[in-house]
């Protein structure tokens, strides 16, 4: 029976062999660093110029709680990055065969998977962004409500990952899927502005089944608030998170039966 | 150790837009392999040795039929058995490449929760057989084939495995390195009593260690027995090959018992000869009488030509089921 201290262990020596990666590919990490900077202060111009040109725009949020909002959107995609990167890109694995590498390993295959993309330096270059835009909203959060969105973010981690690994395993049937890459892509364009800017029914959609309201409007909305989302969007959230998790497993055996292999 | 039932293997090869090819890769294979036994199995390419050890290894899914390891199903208790099994495919490296060898090794001795000491004896075993101590330190993507069979083979054994499943473990090695890895595996075998089973096209100077050789074609087992029955008949044969000084059409197999004639040209004649049934310097004697001879030579069957008669001629074999 494999121990929640068995798995901080391999967690742990992931890590480590994050930190060996960043030490080999120091330039490379440099660059990755550089580009994520950029990216951040392009989105704040951004957001300046909207809120300077149009002041009465039907965002919802005062300049304020768009800094938190922001701020929460660099915490998930951060988040993402450094520890569930790879989930969409799962498929690459089982296309080229390096997926052998993983099974003939007495732990689960994707849990070694996901070990081996560990990239804690992305944790980096946000955290000073992350503080600023929280500094700057810091009239709309407390610590407690800022503790309550982070929850959520979590929550979204895992949805978001159990969705792009279930996306992925299709390839055991499909074999070459490259489509999944832009579609794992568009579904992190739920992350640049808030959902509440759609009607009901898209919101509705976009909570019960492909869950993007979880990825940054609702932790935002929970630290903003500092109150708790309504109890149904939790209920929406938890049966998310079983009907993803089913999907996996489902779609694991399945396809695992299926399987050919790569080579002879 | 290894019990296989009645096991077939079928894939869907996508042949056109909304075409496909059921193709079969295993055809009732029944198979039983005892502890500590060393196995090698051969056959032409694509005859269906990788699938086999991907079934028993629990990494594909047999259609019908069962593979029992250790007692359990292997698909079913890939996990469970890994522990046990020490698995590596020759054509596909399974390393990490972009980290250097100990950072995969030490993320492995984790994954097993083996010892410092036990961590460190392993190393130290393959490193007197195929020195890699000073690879160690090295990034994957930067050693050559060679340098990477040998830090592969070290990160199947770190957990000291009581099967071993090498698929063309020799590919990349040069001759002296294949002769270490085969003193290896023997070694292993009798110190961790483990059960051996491989595939080679290379080195089949392998056969020779071998308590037991499998000989798949197309799916199919065609020889499941001793090495030793397999090469009995080739044992007692030897090629004569004469060059004629002057042109000569000899008719030996009128003549002689246990002769076959490879190849006869007016100034060239290539024999194999049973030296049970014909004695090979009578044959000498004979033809030397028969016109004048430039030079000959007398060569025992190697096993690189057995196996390969083997493939070319199966008919040559009953099956036998041990």
């Amino acid at each position: 029976m494999k121990t929640a201290h068995y798995y901080h262990q391999l967690f742990l020596e992931g890590c480590k062999i994050n930190i060996q990666r960043m030490k080999l590919y120091f330039p490379s990490l440099f660059i990755e660093l550089l580009s994520n900077l950029l990216f951040v202060s392009t989105v704040l111009i951004f957001w300046n110029v909207i809120y300077e040109t149009f002041p009465n725009n039907k965002i919802g949020l005062t300049k304020n709680e768009l800094y938190v909002y922001l701020a929460f959107v660099e915490i998930f995609v951060c988040l993402k990055t450094s520890f569930t990167y790879s989930t969409g890109k799962l498929w690459r694995v089982i296309y080229s065969g390096q997926l052998l590498s993983f099974m003939i390993r007495p732990v689960h295959p994707i849990v070694f998977f996901l070990l081996n993309s560990v990239r804690l330096h992305m944790l980096i270059p946000p955290f000073p962004i992350i503080c600023y835009l929280l500094y700057q909203g810091k009239t709309e959060w407390t610590w407690f409500s800022l503790f309550l969105g982070l929850c959520v973010v979590v929550i979204a981690l895992i949805l978001v990952s159990l969705m792009e690994l279930s996306f992925s395993l299709l390839s055991l049937w499909m074999t070459k899927m490259n489509a999944l890459d832009e579609i794992v892509d568009s579904f992190m364009n739920f992350t640049k502005y808030p959902l509440t800017i759609f009607n009901y029914g898209w919101q509705l959609l976009f909570t019960i089944v492909f869950p993007f309201t979880f990825y940054v409007t609702a932790p935002s909305f929970v630290a903003l608030s500092g109150q708790m989302v309504e109890m149904k969007t939790w209920i929406y959230g938890f049966i998310c998170l079983i009907l993803w998790g089913g999907m996996l497993i489902i779609l694991w055996k399945k396809g695992l039966k299926r399987y050919d292999g790569y080579g002879g | 150790m290894i019990k296989i039932d009645g096991v077939s293997k079928h894939v869907l090869k996508r042949t056109g837009w909304l075409k496909t090819t059921k193709l079969t890769l295993l055809k009732d294979i029944n198979i039983q392999i005892q502890k500590n036994q060393f196995v090698v199995i051969l056959g032409r390419n694509g005859s269906g040795k990788s699938t086999l050890l991907k079934c028993i290894s629990g990494m594909i899914f047999p259609e019908e039929g069962s593979i029992k390891v250790m007692g359990i199903d292997s698909f079913k208790n890939r996990t469970k058995l890994s522990k046990n099994m020490g698995i590596m495919f020759g054509q596909k490296s399974l390393l990490f490449t972009d980290l250097r060898a100990i950072d995969y090794l030490n993320l492995l001795k984790k994954i097993y929760s083996i010892s410092e000491d036990s961590f460190l004896e392993m190393i130290d075993l393959v490193d007197m057989f195929l020195p890699c101590k000073d690879l160690l330190d090295k990034q994957v993507r930067g050693m050559s084939y060679g340098e990477k069979m040998k830090i592969e083979l070290l990160s199947i054994l770190l957990h000291k495995p009581q099967l071993l499943i090498l698929d063309e473990p020799f590919v990349g090695l040069d001759p002296s390195s294949q002769k270490n890895l085969l003193e290896f595996i023997q070694h292993y075998k009798i110190v961790y009593k483990a059960t051996i089973l491989l595939t080679t096209h290379q080195s089949l100077e392998v056969l020779n260690l071998a308590d037991r050789a499998i000989i798949l074609d197309a799916g199919k087992k065609t020889y499941d027995g001793e090495v030793n029955r397999l090469l009995e008949s080739y044992s007692n044969k030897k090629i004569v090959k004469v060059h004629w000084a002057t042109s000569s059409d000899s008719y030996l197999t009128d003549i002689f018992d246990g002769i076959n004639v490879i190849k006869q040209t007016p100034d060239y004649l290539e024999l194999s000869v049973e030296i049970k049934k014909c004695s090979v310097e009578m044959l000498i004697t004979f033809l030397m009488g028969q016109s004048e001879i430039a030079d000959f030579e007398i060569e025992s069957i190697s096993i690189d030509k057995v196996v390969e008669s083997l493939y070319e001629d199966g008919a040559l074999l009953s099956p036998v089921v041990s």
